[in-house]
């Protein structure tokens, strides 16, 4: 019994129904960035889950569906009444689910803040507003500059060595007072 | 209000932004001294030009292709330049150029 779905080259391919003995199979192939052809998955509709569940089966190499389209995991499967299911967006929405399930996609958004903004956020609440605009602000702005620059010309080293001497010329003379005022400190009650 | 004088070092500094009517950054004021004001010390030696009155600074505009802070820009004022006309008056252009 032939199937009008069947695609020509005997390759199966994402969206392809199978015709079957019920004749109500949807062939789900994700193809994977590997290298590999793909793999098939029957999908099922579960009446307990009330969704659609995908079982792989195989993969297009397999003799199976190079031969005989007919044969398609397990004959027996129903998947319930398609007549009422929208197939395409059931199709879009497993097709997502597979290709997540199978970490095709990753969504991963990453803020990446630059360097020196805590430090900048922080000093202009603790300092006042001549010493942040003397000790701090200007700095923060030159060591931007020369980052991004370095970044933009592809060198990260020396993106990363210009934040290390960032915080080296900022922090050192603040390490410095706190030294010298507790040796005076000291000095101070020894006496 | 009295204002002192500027030292030396400041008055590198002025005469450096005489020659910039555009004004000059904080980097660009250290690498025009060619190591006479250090990275560490500029932005103190501007500040207190900029206290006394010598030098005033706005902040640049924001480029589309730097995504950083903006930079502070430093120009000569009008006692600023009185200040060095009266330094070359009296002879005392060589103690910085």
């Amino acid at each position: 019994m032939s199937n009008d779905n069947d695609p020509p080259n005997n390759r199966v391919k994402f969206g392809d129904r199978l015709g079957g003995p019920n004749g109500r199979f949807i062939v789900f192939t994700v193809l994977t960035n590997r290298d590999r052809d793909g793999e098939i998955y029957q999908v099922d509709y579960s009446p307990h889950d009330g969704d659609y569940v995908p079982h792989k089966v195989g993969s297009p190499q397999d003799d199976i569906y190079r031969g005989d389209w007919k044969r398609l995991g397990r004959p027996n499967t129903v998947l319930g009444d398609l007549s009422k299911v929208n197939m395409d967006q059931a199709l879009l929405q497993q097709r997502r689910k597979l290709e997540i399930e199978m970490g095709i996609l990753e969504r991963k958004v990453k803020i990446i803040l630059p360097p020196g903004h805590r430090l900048n956020s922080l000093a202009s609440m603790l300092l006042d507003k001549k010493n942040y605009k003397r000790y701090i602000y200007p700095h923060v702005a030159d060591m931007h500059v020369e980052y991004f620059q370095a970044l933009k010309d592809g060198d990260e080293r020396k993106a990363r060595f210009v934040v290390i001497m960032f915080y080296l010329r900022v922090l050192a003379p603040v390490v410095r007072a706190i030294f010298t005022s507790i040796k005076t400190w000291f000095e101070f009650t020894s006496k | 209000m009295k204002t002192e004088f500027p030292t030396k070092t400041e008055m590198t500094v002025l005469s450096l932004l005489m020659n910039s009517p555009k004004g000059l950054y904080g980097l660009q004021v250290v690498d025009q001294s060619e190591g006479s004001i250090k990275r560490g010390s500029v932005y103190v030696l501007l500040g207190r030009l900029e206290e006394k009155g010598f030098v005033s600074s706005t902040l640049a505009k924001v480029d589309a292709n730097h995504p950083g802070l903006p930079r502070p820009i430093y120009k000569l004022t009008a006692p600023g330049q009185k200040v060095l006309q009266f330094a070359e008056q009296m002879g005392m252009s060589g103690v910085f150029a």
